[in-house]
C-alpha cells in the first residue's frame, strides 16, 4: 500500500464576518497518495481555493481552523508554530502556484532575484546567491525559457503570460517539493497557452515525482492530466472517484451536471448549465446543500445532510439517491 | 533609463520659464506704481525714473521680460533695493542654512514615518497600530509653530538641553546641536503623514497575490514585509517626499522665525514686506529651482523603484 502524503480528517474552516464564525468548509476529509495527482473541481465558490490555501496556511488572519487535521507525510501539521510551518513546509515541502501569473510575480523586483531567493531560504541559507545562480538558469531551461541568462535580469512585465506561468512552475519545482498546490494555474492563459503549460506540467511531474492537489473548474482540463478527482460543492466535498470512473459513472448529481456542462466542439447545441448558483457560506440549505438546484432532489435531501460514504471501492459520494 | 532621465530633464525648461513668466509679471500685476510703493509718498520724479530704469519698467514688457532672462542667464538677479547688495549673493548667503535645516527635518520624518508607518502595517489590528494611528494623527495635525514653540518650552527652557536659538558657533558640533529643535518642529507634520501613508500603501501591497506566491515558497515574513513589499509600496511615499522637500525649502518660515535662523522662506517673507521686488523675485526663483530639483530626484528615483517607468 503506497504511503499517504496528505490526510485530511473531517476539516472544517470558518471565517470571521462581523463579529460571527462563518462555515466554509465543512467535513472535509482527503487523502492524496504519493505521486498522485488529484484534481479539486467545482465551481466558483465552492471552496476549492480556500482548501488549497488552508492546507499551506496562506488564508487571512480573520479565517481559523474549526474542526479537525491536516496530516503531511503522518505528521499533523496544523500544531507546528508559524515559524515551524514555514521552514519546513513551504518552499521545502510544499509549494504553491496561483490562478493569474500578471500578479503572481513582484512587478519591482528582477525574476533572478525572486527565483534566487527562493533557493536561498530553500537551502536554509546556507549556500550563497551566486552559487545558486547555476541551478536558477539550469531550472529555467528546463521550464523552456530560451535564453535564461539573459531574461534573468528581466522584469516580470518583460514576460508573456505563459512566460510567467513557466518561471511560477520552475520557482515551485525548484524546491524539489513532495506536493505542488496548483490553484487554477492556466485559467488565466490562452488556450495554446494552457496546453504548453498542461504539458510541461506532466513533463515536470513525472521528473521530480511530486504530488499535486490541482484545482480547477474544468473538468475538460484535468481530465488528461489527474489520476483521481474530487468534487466540491458549497464547501464539501460530494464525490471522490478515478478520474476515468468519474467521467464514466459520475454518482453525485452535481457531477452528473457539471460533467453534462462540458462543452463539445463538434457539436453546435446550446451550452447547458446548472441552473441556481453556489450558495454563499452562511446562506447554506437546510439539507443537502445542493438540494435546491438538483433535478432529483426529495424530502430526505431537505432534512439531513447527506456524508460522504464509499458507493464501490475507492468511489465515494454523499448523495441519499445511494440509500435507496 | 537614459532616455527617461533627459526627457524629465528638458521638462525642467518649460517649468522654469513659466515660474520665471509669473515672478517677471509681479511688477505689473502688484497694485500700485512699484516706484510709488518702494520710495514713498517724498519721492521726486528723477528717483522714481531711475528707480524703474532699475527695473527695467521704462521699457514695453516683453523686452524687460528679455532683459530679466539675459541676466538671469547671466546669473545677475538684480541688486536688493534695501540692502545694496547683489541678490544672488544674499541667497547664496541663507541657502545653506535652508537646505541643511530641509533635508535633516525631512530626513527625520522620512525615518520615523516610514518605521511608524511599517510597525502599524505589521501589527494591524492590534492595540499597538491603534496607538500608532493615534500617534500619527497627533503629529499629523500639530502645526509646525506649536511643535517649535513646545520644544522649545520642554527641552530648551525646561530641561535645558537644546539652545533655543541662532545657528551655533561655526564648529560641526555645535551646527548640529542647534539643528536638532527646528529639524524636530520641521519633521513632526510629515512624520504623521509620511506614517499613514506607509501603513495604507505596504497594507495594499501585502494584500496582493505575489505576496501569497512569496509567502508559499517559504519566504520568511520579515523578508517580504521590509525587501519585497517595500520596494513595491514606497511609490507614493517618494512622491510625497519630494513635494514635501520642495514645500519646506521656501516654507520653513515659522521655524526659521522661532529659532531665529536665516533661511530662505524667512528672506522672502521679509522681502514681501519691505516691497524689495528683485529680492522678493530672486527668493522665489531660489525656491521653485530647489523644488524642480526635488521633484526631479524624486521623478528618477522612481525609476529605480519601478522598472516598468523607464520604458515609458
Amino acid at each position: 500500500m503506497p504511503d499517504k502524503i496528505l490526510k485530511i480528517n473531517d476539516l472544517a474552516v470558518e471565517y470571521r464576518n462581523k463579529g460571527k464564525y462563518l462555515r466554509v468548509l465543512q467535513d472535509i476529509n482527503l487523502e492524496l497518495d504519493n505521486g498522485e495527482i488529484l484534481a479539486l473541481v467545482g465551481e466558483s465558490g465552492s471552496g476549492k481555493s480556500t482548501l488549497g490555501k488552508t492546507i499551506l496556511r496562506l488564508l487571512p488572519d480573520s479565517a481559523r481552523i474549526a474542526e479537525g487535521s491536516i496530516f503531511f507525510k503522518g505528521k499533523d501539521i496544523c500544531n507546528l508554530s508559524e515559524k515551524d510551518f514555514n521552514d519546513q513546509i513551504r518552499g521545502q515541502e510544499m509549494a504553491m502556484v496561483i490562478q493569474n501569473p500578471q500578479n503572481a510575480l513582484n512587478p519591482v523586483f528582477k525574476v533572478g532575484t525572486q527565483i534566487l531567493d527562493v533557493l536561498y531560504f530553500k537551502s536554509k541559507k546556507q549556500k550563497s546567491r551566486k552559487e545558486l545562480k547555476k541551478e536558477a538558469v539550469e531550472i529555467l531551461k528546463k521550464v523552456g525559457i530560451s535564453d535564461p541568462e539573459y531574461r534573468f535580469d528581466e522584469y516580470p512585465h518583460q514576460f508573456s503570460g505563459g512566460m510567467k506561468q513557466r518561471v511560477m512552475l520552475a520557482m515551485a519545482f525548484i524546491s524539489n517539493p513532495s506536493l505542488l498546490i496548483a490553484d487554477e494555474p492556466t485559467t488565466a492563459l490562452d488556450l495554446t497557452v494552457e496546453a504548453q503549460i498542461l504539458n510541461l506540467l506532466s513533463k515536470l511531474v513525472e521528473e521530480y515525482k511530486t504530488s499535486i492537489l490541482y484545482i480547477s473548474h474544468d473538468l475538460g482540463v484535468v481530465a488528461g492530466l489527474s489520476d483521481r478527482i474530487a468534487v466540491m460543492y458549497a464547501g464539501r466535498i460530494v464525490e471522490v472517484a478515478q478520474t476515468k470512473e468519474l467521467f464514466a459513472e459520475p454518482n453525485h448529481p452535481y457531477t452528473e451536471a457539471l460533467l453534462k456542462c462540458l462543452p463539445d466542439y463538434k457539436k453546435t447545441e446550446e451550452l447547458l448549465t446548472i441552473p441556481g448558483q453556489v450558495p454563499d457560506p452562511g446562506n447554506y440549505p437546510v439539507g443537502c446543500n445542493f438540494h435546491p438546484r438538483c433535478s432529483y432532489s426529495f424530502d430526505r435531501c431537505r432534512k439531513e445532510d447527506p456524508v460522504l460514504k464509499e458507493i464501490i471501492p475507492n468511489h465515494f459520494s454523499a448523495c441519499f439517491l445511494n440509500d435507496s | 533609463m537614459f532616455i527617461y532621465i533627459t526627457k524629465r530633464l528638458l521638462w525642467v525648461i518649460p517649468t522654469i520659464l513659466t515660474v520665471l513668466l509669473i515672478l517677471f509679471s509681479l511688477s505689473y500685476l502688484l497694485p500700485g506704481d512699484p516706484a510709488d510703493i518702494i520710495l514713498g509718498p517724498r519721492a521726486t520724479p528723477e528717483m522714481a525714473e531711475e528707480l524703474n530704469r532699475r527695473l527695467g519698467l521704462d521699457k514695453p514688457w516683453y523686452q524687460s521680460y528679455l532683459i530679466y532672462l539675459k541676466n538671469i542667464i547671466k546669473g545677475d538677479l538684480g541688486t536688493s533695493i534695501f540692502r545694496d547688495r547683489s541678490v544672488l549673493t544674499v541667497i547664496l548667503d541663507v541657502l545653506p542654512y535652508t537646505v541643511i535645516l530641509t533635508l535633516a527635518g525631512m530626513g527625520l520624518a522620512v525615518f520615523n514615518g516610514i518605521s511608524i508607518g511599517l510597525l502599524a502595517a505589521n501589527y494591524n489590528n492590534s492595540y499597538f497600530e491603534k496607538f500608532l494611528t493615534m500617534v500619527s494623527f497627533i503629529t499629523a495635525s500639530t502645526p509646525t509653530y506649536i511643535a517649535g514653540v513646545l520644544l522649545i518650552v520642554v527641552f530648551s527652557v525646561n530641561f535645558n538641553l537644546i539652545p533655543s536659538i541662532g545657528i551655533g558657533e561655526g564648529g560641526f558640533l555645535s551646527s548640529l546641536h542647534h539643528l536638532i529643535g527646528p529639524a524636530l518642529a520641521l519633521s513632526i507634520g510629515w512624520t504623521g503623514y509620511i506614517a499613514r501613508l506607509t501603513r495604507s500603501s505596504m497594507l495594499e501591497t501585502l494584500d496582493q497575490e505575489f505576496i501569497q506566491t512569496e509567502k508559499s515558497f517559504g519566504i520568511p515574513r520579515y523578508y517580504i514585509l521590509y525587501k519585497y513589499a517595500l520596494k513595491k509600496a514606497i511609490k507614493p511615499i517618494i512622491a510625497v517626499i519630494g513635494l514635501g522637500i520642495g514645500r519646506l525649502l521656501g516654507g520653513a518660515v515659522f521655524v526659521e522665525v522661532i529659532f531665529n535662523r536665516p533661511g530662505l522662506g524667512r528672506l522672502i517673507v521679509n522681502s514681501v514686506n519691505e516691497r524689495d521686488l528683485p529680492m522678493v523675485r530672486g527668493g522665489v526663483l531660489a525656491a521653485a529651482l530647489l523644488f524642480v530639483i526635488a521633484n526631479l530626484i524624486a521623478d528618477i528615483s522612481y525609476a529605480y523603484f519601478d522598472p516598468r517607468i523607464k520604458q515609458k
